[in-house]
């Protein structure tokens, strides 16, 4: 394991190596520079070519009408102005649809989705590894099996579901429909808590606690990043879900960001009005918030599951 | 206390009787500690009732005619919603598209993820984390705003691909309505947002392989090249197997990207671009189950064969490489 960078071999003493290459111009290793030049330039290339589109959603966001039409389009807007997010948010948004609430659906279902997720899990996983009940492993088995199915497989069976439980059209039911994904987690979850040592587990039950007690005082604070991990994996799927949250919720005020971004039809107001305003740039304004949130909170947990990650989270 | 001795054993099973759980009726049953079907119980109850039940569901849904709209007129009609598939002209179209598809997303994203790995790898540990978030990104981002920046991007009138393409003289073609070009640009799209994932699990693997194999390789004089071609590539193959088999499927499908890759602001356009020309098989199956036949049965019918493909390729994608190894 390194620290991400490969060093190279090391020189040891006595041993024979093949023999140095001829250096031009005498001071510059002209091998190693083209090397390290042809390094930078690919990933910078790669690096624009990633950027680029999310740079010009941002950039189309804060151009009016005027800018658009322009001959040339530019890469960054001459009078920037946030009037496309004002108008999202104001009277552009017409009665069918209302911005702030389907923001403010999207924090609940993925708060509550992803809440539930990573608590249910946990606790399968420290029954999964700590607990011996019969039949423990044929159920993990069984459950871990269902990773096979190819995602939205059973879309169509779980609409019908929904709409016989009375759960279709609603929050609640989307959050417990989105917080039922938790085979990747509860795995995660099994292998970090195997990680922990078992003597801690003997202990704590010498000294009278229960498997309850153990599990609240002791468990999870041993487990938190692979927790986190288990949060953020989850907080980035529910957060951009698109199609079981469009199949389920029949009106736009119960829709959530991601499908906003696609189904809202924001009618294009004229120039005169609204220079500062277009259609295009509403489109882009909704797509950058929707795709805000997912890059601050990975930012932010960054240390955390690149941790995770190194603990063996993910252990193959 | 006396009984503790009594019955024998050495310190740590004294010690282990001491503990007021294991002497209880608890420790004596069979079947152990029940507490741990409580532990578990939530998680279990919640994947069976929204994705176990459903799985199961879906499976009696392919044999039966369901429209969604006439529910009174549901009965099993065997094998008719699967051999419906072997005459519908308009699946084979899915499926061509959606061969067409994987067959270059797939590979362009594993070479793209494979030099930015080793790239990223050689480099000095704070660019390197750089580079990892920035390649990460079009990950987490959600699918509809990936697929609508694209859908954006493409546009002839605002965007900037063809203003560029026709300032060098180039054929600047419009790309989501030309039944050629929808594919290509649709491919680009999809590429950008997948090959981050590959990249991060290649450079778990790079990060894993010990720096004396490739000192050994060094010593013995090969070049860079050498070491990546003989040593790195081999030793990474168990991560090109992942990625293999956990991206095939949802490339195969790519329901929820060809579902936002639309012309922007016409939300009431049934999404496949001009003619059919980019429905892929899973936007296939959800127009047929959610828009005009919603024909839950045939659509059922076609994701279980999806289903009943997807585990017969992972498998033969691991077999393969079992034996490429040895």
């Amino acid at each position: 394991m390194t620290n991400g960078y490969h060093a190279g071999p090391r020189r040891r003493p006595g041993a024979r190596y093949a023999p140095a290459r001829k250096r031009a111009f005498g001071l510059v290793n002209w091998r190693s520079l083209c090397g390290t030049l042809l390094k930078h330039a690919t990933l910078v290339v790669i690096s624009i070519f990633t950027i680029f589109p999310l740079w010009w959603s941002l950039v189309s966001s804060l151009k009016g009408m005027k800018e658009l039409y322009a001959a040339a389009p530019t890469l960054w807007p001459q009078s920037p102005s946030l009037a496309n997010y004002k108008a999202m948010f104001g009277e552009a948004s017409s009665q069918t649809f209302s911005l702030g609430q389907q923001a403010l659906n999207s924090v609940m279902v993925t708060g509550g989705a992803v809440t539930l997720t990573t608590l249910v899990a946990t606790m399968a996983g420290y029954g999964f590894a700590r607990i011996p009940f019969r039949g423990r492993d044929v159920i993990f088995v069984i459950f871990l099996l269902s990773m096979f199915v190819p995602p939205l497989g059973a879309m169509m069976a779980q609409y019908e579901l929904m709409d016989k439980l009375h759960l279709r059209n609603s929050l609640p039911g989307l959050i417990l429909l989105l917080a039922s994904g938790v085979t990747v987690p509860v795995f995660i979850m099994r292998q970090s808590f195997l990680a922990v040592p078992q003597e801690l587990d003997e202990a704590a039950r010498i000294d009278g606690a229960s498997r309850w007690g153990f599990f609240w005082r002791i468990g999870i604070p041993m487990v938190t990043s692979a927790m986190t991990v288990v949060a953020l994996i989850q907080f980035v799927y529910v957060w951009g879900e698109y199609v079981l949250t469009y199949i389920m919720e029949d009106s736009p005020n119960l829709y959530t960001l991601a499908v906003a971004v696609q189904q809202t039809f924001v009618p294009g107001l004229t120039e005169t009005d609204q220079p500062s305003f277009s259609a295009y740039g509403a489109y882009c304004a909704i797509a950058v918030l929707t795709a805000l949130p997912p890059i601050v909170v990975f930012i932010a947990l960054q240390k955390w599951f690149v941790r995770g990650l190194a603990e063996g989270a993910l252990k193959f | 206390m006396d009984g503790n001795y009594r019955r024998g054993g050495g310190p740590q099973r004294r010690a282990h009787r001491a503990m007021p759980q294991s002497t209880g009726l608890r420790h004596r049953k069979w079947w152990g500690d029940p507490v741990g079907y409580l532990f578990i119980a939530p998680a279990v109850l919640i994947y069976l009732l929204f994705n176990g039940y459903p799985i199961v569901r879906t499976i009696l849904m392919s044999f039966q005619h369901y429209v969604w709209t006439d529910p009174r007129h549901v009965y099993f009609n065997g094998l008719f919603n699967y051999s419906q598939m072997l005459t519908d002209s308009a699946f084979h179209d899915a499926l061509i598209v959606s061969l067409k598809v994987l067959g270059i997303t797939l590979p362009v994203r594993l070479i793209l993820a494979m030099i930015c790995a080793v790239f990223i790898s050689r480099v000095t540990m704070r660019l390197a984390a750089a580079y990892r978030v920035i390649v990460w990104l079009p990950y987490i981002l959600p699918v509809a705003v990936t697929m609508r920046t694209w859908s954006l991007l493409y546009n002839p009138m605002f965007g900037y691909p063809n203003y560029v393409l026709s300032n060098l003289g180039l054929n600047a073609p419009d790309w989501l309505n030309d039944p050629v070009a929808v594919l290509p640009a649709f491919d680009v799209a999809l590429v950008w947002e997948g090959f981050g994932f590959a990249t991060l699990i290649f450079l778990i693997g790079i990060y894993n392989i010990s720096p004396e194999l490739l000192e050994a390789a060094a010593v013995d004089g090969a070049g860079a090249w050498r070491q990546f071609w003989s040593m790195t590539l081999p030793l990474l193959r168990p991560m090109i197997l992942l990625v293999l088999v956990v991206s095939l499927m949802p490339l195969l499908q790519s329901t929820s990207e060809a579902l936002n890759f639309v012309t922007p602001g016409n939300s009431t356009v049934v999404s496949g671009g001009p003619g059919d020309a980019s429905t892929t098989l899973g936007l296939y199956v959800y127009n047929t189950a959610f828009r005009s036949p919603m024909n839950l049965g045939y659509a059922s019918a076609m994701n279980m064969t999806l289903l009943v493909v997807g585990i017969v390729v992972s498998l033969a994608v691991f077999k393969t490489m079992r034996a490429l190894e040895s």
